[in-house]
């Protein structure tokens, strides 16, 4: 009973984190945005305009939820869900701290890309229900994205799975307690994986599924009031949800150098959050003043470039990384007289 | 001061030269002369109009790269067709007009020059001619079934219009 | 310089033509013309034959890419693209058949904004011209009043005072500026780059607020009357150019810099679109469009109107005419229309603003055309006149209603995501291609 308790805590303490964390990318959005754009943000409700996401929530439940005549009824309903939901479960995956994780599994890693893999599938799904020709473009476009960088993205994790030796999260972000964080030699990697995550969460400059020009708003033109919240959460979530794997694969999760992981307690999300947002803000930097992406140059990029290059990468990493293992017991000790002992 | 590479050919110069290329094509019911504040301008037989074009765009000597505007007006008892057409080379301009009368079909040029095929459109729509040899002759401004607003006879406002 | 100098556009390698590298079958017709045709020379030897082709001739926008019955065989289908889509930059609908993402064949259908100017302006005095011509062009008025006045004193003999000249050639290229401003950004926000539209506006404003300054209005002018303009240079409008003409260079570099120079943009844009010389002449294309194609022409230099023979300004070309030229053409023009800008201030005449206009003015009987360069291409209103206070017909020559042609006509074969650029690149006005 205990630990059916346990669980029904995580799930509400994640619904928790997300919500919150939905509330306050949404803002920080508007802010980092307006700065780039030379514009102020909101500003009129609240300090700052902080509390402006509350009339924003009012505003989406209670529009008129609606949908289009000839759409496929329940694919049309299921799809945020299916869009929400593996994001929600990707999220019991990251370590906020030391056996601070929902789901402590073995393949963590795995399971994690596997449930935000399935995005697109929601996506698609909300664009075939739509039945509106630029929702299907959208999901059409979104599918092919998918299978673009969705490779990439997991031969990107790989050299990090080498150094630690383990697909469990938790234990990564140990492994780089114990060394140094992979970003430093899985630089290429890192790089990678930040491009294929900008494109996972669809986001400029690769936000060809909705691409606001062309499409209206893509997947979700039909979808209003709290269905169009859903979809808004997600893309969010997921934001938080990238770079939070990000900060655990490359940036050393909730630890900081120097510092003993056991001693870090309640530290330890704070930092984890702190180092999650700067990822985040990279993003939306990213995000303000690029040109889209056309699908069959991105196709292009993806399979041409990043693949090839990754495939290559991987193998010079091993053997880089055999190497060191082989020359380390005579220069070990030196290098660890050179970072402070650890 | 910036001043233009381009010439601008003498009027006199012109007249003659589109003189002898129209007497070359056998046109012989044509008026060619310096009108006012419109510059020189070609009065022609409608049916003459398309090979009058044709043989101004293709002249090696005086080509007249561009049809600038096309337009109708209703100048009371007929309507008048204008194409002004340009000379970027010689820096000028040349009108040419031709005399429709009121509920005449009207032949496309746009084979001669592509820009006319929007324009012939709207002036077919808008002075009630039908529009042949095109390849989408349909309205381009305004709905089926509204009557041709640019004739005289069209009045602005319709009888309960002007009474309320 | 000169026409003959102009580099052929065709050799830089069209993309249209890369796509539709196919032979072309055109519909309604069984003749069938290869692409070479259709971009080598602009003149036909098909469509120049001695008798026009009879029935239905080439119908250049529904050029179809022949089925190729190696390829994947997949179904076509209707896109309706606007008026309520947010890229078509005002009320245009464009129906597009689709193979996927390439469009097969596109139709534009205009007319949602026909407002009947100039059927209207047969009922207007000669001084209320103005108002109507704002609301064609709404995002330039300056230079359709301008065009107007010009028609109208050509026919009444009307001498405009020096100073009233320099302060439509100040205000029409303030107003050159802010149009530019206005649709450079919106061709950026297309290509999906955000930021470079309201760095655009936030420029354009300090033009807005200038035409504020001086006529009262920020979109509807009603300031260039036939003799006259209605408003003085005012000192806060001086000063708020003079600052900007302090920061202009900058603020265009770094328009390059976040625009241009990105080659995610220069992907989207580079080779793609690309309307030849030949092709722009054909279709009547003045402006920048003609610039973009490799034409060294604009009428500021080649028939200069009001004061524009006494500025020093270069015309820009390019030679390529893709969607990347069009853009920097534009860039490139608000430089120089800087340049004049500055010229305007440091040289303007003293002396009246207006000369004596009778307030019902008569003109003789005759016609008339007054052509100005416009931010969108050539602007001509042609008015004639039977001797009354009104025009007996006004026509409004709208240069972008000719663009739609070429637009159409570029349509086949190119990417729906590349379209909305190509789209708007040629800097569409729906109340001018309405009236």
């Amino acid at each position: 009973m205990n630990a059916w308790l346990q669980a029904i805590l995580w799930v509400l303490m994640i619904i928790v984190v997300m919500l919150v964390n939905g509330s306050l990318i949404i803002y920080m959005l508007r802010k980092v945005l307006g700065a780039a754009h030379l514009r102020i943000g909101p500003q009129e409700l609240g300090p700052a305009g902080i509390f402006q996401l509350i009339p924003d929530i009012i505003k989406l439940l209670t529009k008129e939820d609606r949908h289009p005549t000839h759409s496929d009824k329940w694919l049309y309903i299921l799809a945020p869900i299916i869009i929400f939901l593996p994001i929600l479960v990707a999220f019991g995956f990251l370590p906020f701290g030391y056996h601070m994780v929902a789901a402590d599994v073995n393949i963590g890693l795995l399971m994690m890309l596997a449930f935000i893999a399935l995005v697109p599938l929601g996506v698609f799904a909300a664009g075939w229900a739509s039945h509106n020709k630029y929702s299907l473009i959208g999901a059409v476009r979104s599918i092919g994205a998918a299978i673009t960088y969705e490779i990439p993205l997991l031969l990107s994790v790989i050299p990090v799975v080498i150094m630690a030796g383990s697909l469990n999260l938790s234990e990564i972000v140990l492994a780089q307690a114990d060394s140094i964080w992979f970003i430093i030699p899985a630089l290429p990697s890192a790089i990678i994986f930040l491009i294929c995550a900008q494109m996972e969460t669809n986001q400029a400059p690769f936000d060809m599924t909705e691409a606001e020009g062309e499409l209206v708003a893509g997947f979700s033109t039909e979808y209003s009031a709290m269905r169009f919240g859903f979809i808004f959460l997600a893309e969010f979530a997921g934001n938080f949800v990238l770079a939070g794997l990000a900060v655990t694969l490359f940036l050393g999760g909730w630890t900081l150098p120097g510092i003993d992981p056991a001693a870090m307690g309640i530290f330890a999300p704070i930092v984890f959050v702190i180092k999650t947002y700067a990822v985040i803000f990279l993003f939306m930097m990213l995000r303000g003043n690029f040109s889209r992406f056309r699908v069959d140059k991105l196709a292009q990029m993806g399979w041409k470039r990043m693949i090839p290059f990754t495939l290559v990468w991987i193998i010079v990493f091993a053997i880089g990384f055999r190497g060191f293992q082989l020359v380390q017991p005579s220069v070990g000790p030196f290098l660890n007289s050179l970072l402070g002992g650890g | 001061m910036g001043a233009s590479p381009y010439v601008q050919m003498d009027k006199q110069v012109l007249i003659d030269q589109v003189s002898i290329l129209l007497d070359g094509l056998g046109i012989g019911a044509y008026q060619i002369a310096e009108e006012g504040k419109l510059g020189i301008v070609v009065r022609a037989d409608a049916e003459d109009v398309a090979r009058i074009l044709k043989a101004l765009r293709s002249s090696t000597e005086l080509p007249f790269e561009q049809l600038i505007d096309l337009f109708g007006a209703d100048v009371r008892e007929r309507i008048e067709i204008t194409y002004r057409l340009r000379s970027l080379m010689h820096n000028i301009d040349l009108v040419v007009k031709c005399d429709l009368p009121y509920e005449d079909s009207y032949s496309s040029v746009g084979h001669i020059y592509a820009a006319a095929w929007l324009p012939e459109r709207e002036l077919c729509e808008m002075f009630g001619l039908s529009l042949l040899n095109h390849p989408n002759p349909k309205r381009l401004l305004t709905t089926e079934g509204l009557p041709p607003f640019l004739r005289k006879s069209t009045a602005i406002r319709t009888k309960e219009e002007i009474w309320d | 310089m000169g026409l003959n100098s102009s580099q052929d556009a065709t050799s830089t390698g069209s993309t249209i033509s890369d796509y539709i590298s196919r032979d072309h079958e055109i519909i309604d017709d069984h003749e069938v013309v290869s692409q070479e045709d259709l971009t080598e020379g602009y003149i036909n030897p098909g469509w120049l034959s001695p008798e026009p082709p009879s029935g239905i001739t080439v119908p250049r926008n529904v050029n179809r890419i022949a089925d190729d019955p190696l390829q994947l065989c997949t179904d076509h289908y209707l896109l309706n693209v606007g008026p309520q889509h947010p890229s078509t930059h005002g009320a245009l609908r464009v129906v597009m058949e689709l193979d996927g993402e390439r469009i097969m064949s596109g139709e534009a259908h205009v007319g949602q904004l026909h407002r009947g100017i100039e059927k209207l302006a047969e009922h207007r005095r000669y001084h209320q011209l103005a108002t109507l011509v704002d609301r064609a062009d709404y995002v330039s008025g300056i230079t359709a009043e301008t065009a107007t006045a010009l028609a109208v004193e050509q026919l009444a003999e009307i001498e405009v005072p020096a100073r009233a000249q320099w302060l439509r050639c100040l205000m029409s290229e303030v107003n050159r500026v802010a149009s530019h401003y206005m649709w450079m950004g919106p061709t950026g926000l297309d290509s999906g780059a955000m930021g470079i539209f309201l760095y655009m506006q936030h420029d354009r404003e300090i033009f807005l607020d200038v035409l504020e300054e001086m006529t009262g209005q920020r979109l509807m002018f009603n300031y260039v009357r036939p003799g006259k303009v209605t408003g003085d240079l005012t000192p806060r409008a001086e000063q708020l150019l003079r600052d900007y003409l302090k920061i202009g260079t900058q603020r265009l570099q770094e328009h390059w810099d976040s625009l241009f120079a990105s080659e995610l943009f220069q992907v989207r844009t580079q080779g793609i679109g690309v309307l030849t010389r030949e092709q722009a002449l054909d279709y009547g294309a003045t402006g920048f469009v003609l610039r973009a194609s490799g034409v060294d022409w604009d009428l500021r230099r080649d028939r200069p109107y009001d004061a524009y023979n006494q500025f020093e300004f270069d015309v820009m070309t390019r030679t390529n005419g893709d969607i990347f030229d069009r853009m920097v053409c534009r860039l490139d023009e608000v430089r120089q229309s800087l340049r004049i800008i500055e010229q305007c201030l440091d040289g303007m005449p003293e002396g009246p603003v207006a000369a004596r206009v009778p307030k019902v003015l008569r003109v003789p009987e005759g016609e008339a055309c007054g052509i100005v360069e416009s931010a969108r291409g050539e602007v001509g209103i042609h008015i004639y006149s039977d001797g009354s206070d009104r025009p007996l017909r006004m026509r409004y020559r709208p240069p972008t209603l000719y663009s739609l042609a070429m637009a159409e006509s570029l349509l086949p074969g190119m990417m729906l995501a590349d379209a909305i650029v190509g789209m708007g690149s040629f800097d569409f006005c729906f109340g001018e291609v309405d009236r």
